[in-house]
């Protein structure tokens, strides 16, 4: 593709072509660069290769698959763990959102095996789920300030995670694939001291947010790189099927927690945080505030949080009748589904399908990209927060 | 105190130095010249490896961790074990780079900064007064031309590796360089104006006389320090080596001690830029503004001054994000060019109108700068729309309540 010279959206400091016919037939080409798998700032193996006019990307091509591990088809070969042996598999593809993952996962095999599940269970599902939210939201702050350029974002969202990788490795013994819920409920009850260590982590949770915002919210430079770069409309949101806090920074409230209210989130009091213009600081903000909104939720999830068993009626080798399932929830990057089939027989899940939403996000990134500056690129693709595995799986 | 201190050092070297070492054996330069290269040299050498040690622990205290702490006391023996590393590093090349000019290039990028030292007045030690390797008289001029030849070395260094990153890193720094000369040279125009001289011992001398240079010329020093940190690709406009974008830019390729060598540079010039602003704004070795405490340690205040301005540029460089290109070209040609200028103009006033008229005019221009910067903030606080909480009604449960 060849640089219209006269055009003047793009602005290089190039001589007129007359200059280029004189002097020795100079030619303006375009530079194709590769940018990954191995780069810094693309969130895992992620490739793009980038047409650049001087600085401006011209063309955007992504590359996936580098991290492709079959994540489904090895999740219906189950042989002693049988159904479960999908959520081991599936808390390895998006790393950093498992706790929603897997709950979706429980929720959509429960309603396949019409499952009971204590209401303590579901309290504690929805606890943990938030607190995955939290830490994932702030990864992705830590990721985007160095996307940005500035180094100390990541630590300040280390110390956050750092409460809650304890926590989580306190409820479920593991500190990042816990493989905790358990088809009907958990594998064990939460610790003693369950309450309270979540409320301090609640209470570290709101800290770390005002931090967070001192630190890089009201920044003149961080505001002049990101506002108004990336943006991604309502309707060409709606077009590609992009969720999340993609899709809300557009203007468009759509949570699935809820327009479809699964397991206990009718019962929260919660906002949903919307933008106006589409651009990379709404997308940021977005996942700040719903930081808060997820601590506001697990605050009256701890206050509810009732007495009882944490296990249904489930049996220990479970056989879903024939039927497939579909069960979408919100987890920290948008909107995730389950898809299950069982064929009644086997104890193993027939096929098991995800909808990944980190894979959909990602067909915006052409329409973030084309015509911004290479820096931009790497800004409108950390404010997708992709992450790879999840992606690829 | 006398208006002119003499200028010793090494080019009027004291009485009680032996002739041996003041006789002239090459091209004029006598022995204590070379011993002079020499241990500046090694100063530097060990200095940025102290730089090195405290940048990491200024980083690790804003950054909520301890920074190095397991090499001798508190990490202080990190920065030579990371010699150490890198010394013994394997020396990789590119099969596609262009052997010679990649090799060369570290040592293009070090020389500039290593020459800019020889002009810095250091300030007296016992009975060396006013210690300066070459008090050259156009100073000024030398310390404009000098450093902006590590443009070539980067150049260099980008284009032998053969990497598309370092091309794109280098075309960057040198763009940033070009820029940026020029709001400095408008910048130290002010201070060459206002100090009727381009030696850089006189400037000291004026500002010990009347006032430091940074009450007197407040915009200067804001246009200096941000240039000088733009120049050297520091962050916020370390776009050159941008990490998260273009990988290290013209460094992509270099390993071992080449790439150490180029980090060698890098915190020399910090070094060198503080130590610059600390002899043209802030006083030289003056203890406090018209306080002439102990000269014969001018050596330590104008030690301490230029560690507190090493402290703030590493400050600035863990709290900030990175400029854009487009954006760092915005702030070189249209902000602090124009303030250079009305900087220059002011230092100018003073000369010709006195000191009542200059002091009007620069707080006029203080408060119309002020009034700028709001109306700039208020144009981009407001975040147009911004985001709101929207309540999404529950299905099957009441409305929720507004948050």
């Amino acid at each position: 593709m060849a640089i219209d010279i006269s055009d003047p959206s793009i602005d290089t400091l190039a001589p007129t072509e007359s200059q280029i016919v004189e002097e020795r037939n100079l030619e303006t080409v375009e530079m194709t660069i590769n940018m990954g798998p191995q780069h810094p700032s693309t969130h895992g193996v992620f490739r793009m290769v980038l047409a650049l006019a001087g600085e401006r990307v011209q063309q955007v091509e992504p590359f996936i698959g580098y991290l492709h591990r079959g994540a489904e088809k090895l999740g219906e070969a189950g042989d002693v763990e049988g159904y479960r042996k999908a959520v081991i598999w599936l808390d390895r593809t998006d790393y950093l959102s498992v706790w929603p993952n897997e709950h979706c996962y429980m929720l959509c095999l429960e309603k396949l095996a019409g499952l009971q599940v204590p209401e303590r269970a579901e309290y504690i599902r929805v606890i943990l789920s938030e607190l995955g939210r939290i830490n994932s939201h702030a990864m992705f702050y830590g990721a985007f300030g160095a996307d940005a350029g500035a180094t100390t974002p990541f630590m300040y969202a280390f110390a956050l995670r750092e409460e809650l990788y304890s926590l989580f490795e306190a409820v479920g013994g593991q500190r990042m694939f816990p493989n905790y819920f358990r088809p009907g409920g958990l594998r064990e009850d939460v610790p003693a001291d369950f309450v309270a260590r979540v409320g301090h982590v609640v209470d570290t949770g709101y800290r770390a947010c005002d931090e967070f915002d001192r630190l890089l919210s009201g920044n003149e430079i961080f505001l002049a790189r990101t506002q108004g770069i990336g943006v991604v409309s309502a309707e060409r949101a709606i077009d590609l099927g992009l969720s999340g806090p993609v899709l809300r920074a557009a203007g468009m409230p759509l949570d699935v927690r809820r327009v479809e209210p699964y397991s206990l989130y009718d019962r929260f009091d919660f906002d949903v945080p919307v933008g106006t213009r589409g651009d990379c600081y709404e997308r940021y903000l977005i996942r700040l505030q719903e930081i808060r909104q997820s601590l506001g939720i697990v605050e009256q999830a701890i206050r509810d949080l009732p007495a009882g068993p944490i296990m249904g009626n489930a049996p220990k080798a479970l056989r879903p009748p024939k039927g497939d399932a579909y069960q979408r929830i919100e987890n920290a990057r948008g909107d995730f589904g389950v898809y299950i089939v069982s064929d009644g027989r086997s104890a193993a899940p027939y096929r098991v399908k995800y909808r990944s939403p980190c894979f959909v996000n990602l067909q915006g990134l052409n329409d973030m990209v084309v015509g911004a500056y290479v820096a931009d690129a790497v800004l409108a693709l950390g404010s997708i927060d992709i992450v790879l595995g999840e992606v690829d799986r | 105190m006398s208006t002119e201190t003499p200028a010793a050092a090494l080019l009027d070297p004291p009485s009680w130095m032996p002739g041996v070492l003041i006789a002239p054996i090459i091209g004029g330069f006598s022995l204590a010249d070379f011993l002079g290269l020499f241990a500046l040299l090694n100063f530097i050498l060990f200095f940025v490896m102290f730089e090195i040690w405290l940048e990491r622990k200024v980083a690790g205290h804003i950054q909520l961790r301890r920074g190095p702490l397991h090499v001798g006391p508190h990490g202080a023996l990190q920065s030579p074990a990371d010699v150490l590393k890198l010394l013994t590093k394997e020396d990789l090349m590119p099969a596609i780079a262009d052997r010679r000019i990649f090799r060369i290039a570290p040592y293009l990028v070090f020389v500039p900064v290593f020459l800019t030292f020889l002009i810095i007045p250091w300030g007296g030690l016992g009975p060396l007064q006013n210690i300066v390797l070459r008090p050259f008289d156009l100073a000024l001029v030398y310390l404009v031309a000098i450093p902006a030849l590590q443009a070539i070395g980067i150049v260099m260094a980008g284009w032998s590796s053969g990497n598309k990153y370092a091309l794109l890193g280098s075309a960057r720094f040198v763009a940033q360089l070009i820029s940026y000369e020029l709001p400095m040279v408008v910048s130290l125009l002010g201070v060459a104006v206002m100090a009727e001289s381009l030696s850089l011992t006189r400037v000291v001398d004026v500002q010990r006389e009347t006032l430091w240079f940074i009450f007197l010329q407040p915009i200067g020093f804001v246009i200096f320090f941000i240039a000088s940190m733009a120049e050297m690709s520091r962050t916020p406009f370390d776009i050159a080596i941008a990490e998260s974008e273009i990988v290290g830019g013209p460094f992509i390729e270099y390993s071992g001690m080449r790439w150490g060598i180029f980090f060698l540079a890098e915190f020399a010039a910090v070094f060198l830029n503080a130590a610059l602003a600390v002899a043209l704004f802030m006083g030289g070795w003056q203890f406090l503004p018209g306080l002439d405490l102990l000269p014969e340690l001018g050596v330590f205040w104008f030690f301490g001054k230029t560690m507190t301005l090493i402290v703030v540029i590493q400050w600035a460089r863990f709290t900030l994000p990175r400029l854009r290109i487009d954006q760092l070209m915005d702030l070189a040609w249209k902000a602090l060019l124009p303030a250079g200028f009305v900087n220059l103009i002011l230092s100018a006033v003073y000369q010709m109108y006195g000191f009542l008229p200059f002091a009007i005019g620069l707080g006029l221009t203080l408060v119309g700068l002020a009034l700028l910067l709001l109306a700039y903030r208020n144009q981009r606080r407001p975040i147009p729309g911004g985001i709101q909480l929207v309540s999404v009604a529950r299905p099957s449960a009441e409305p929720a309540a507004m948050g």
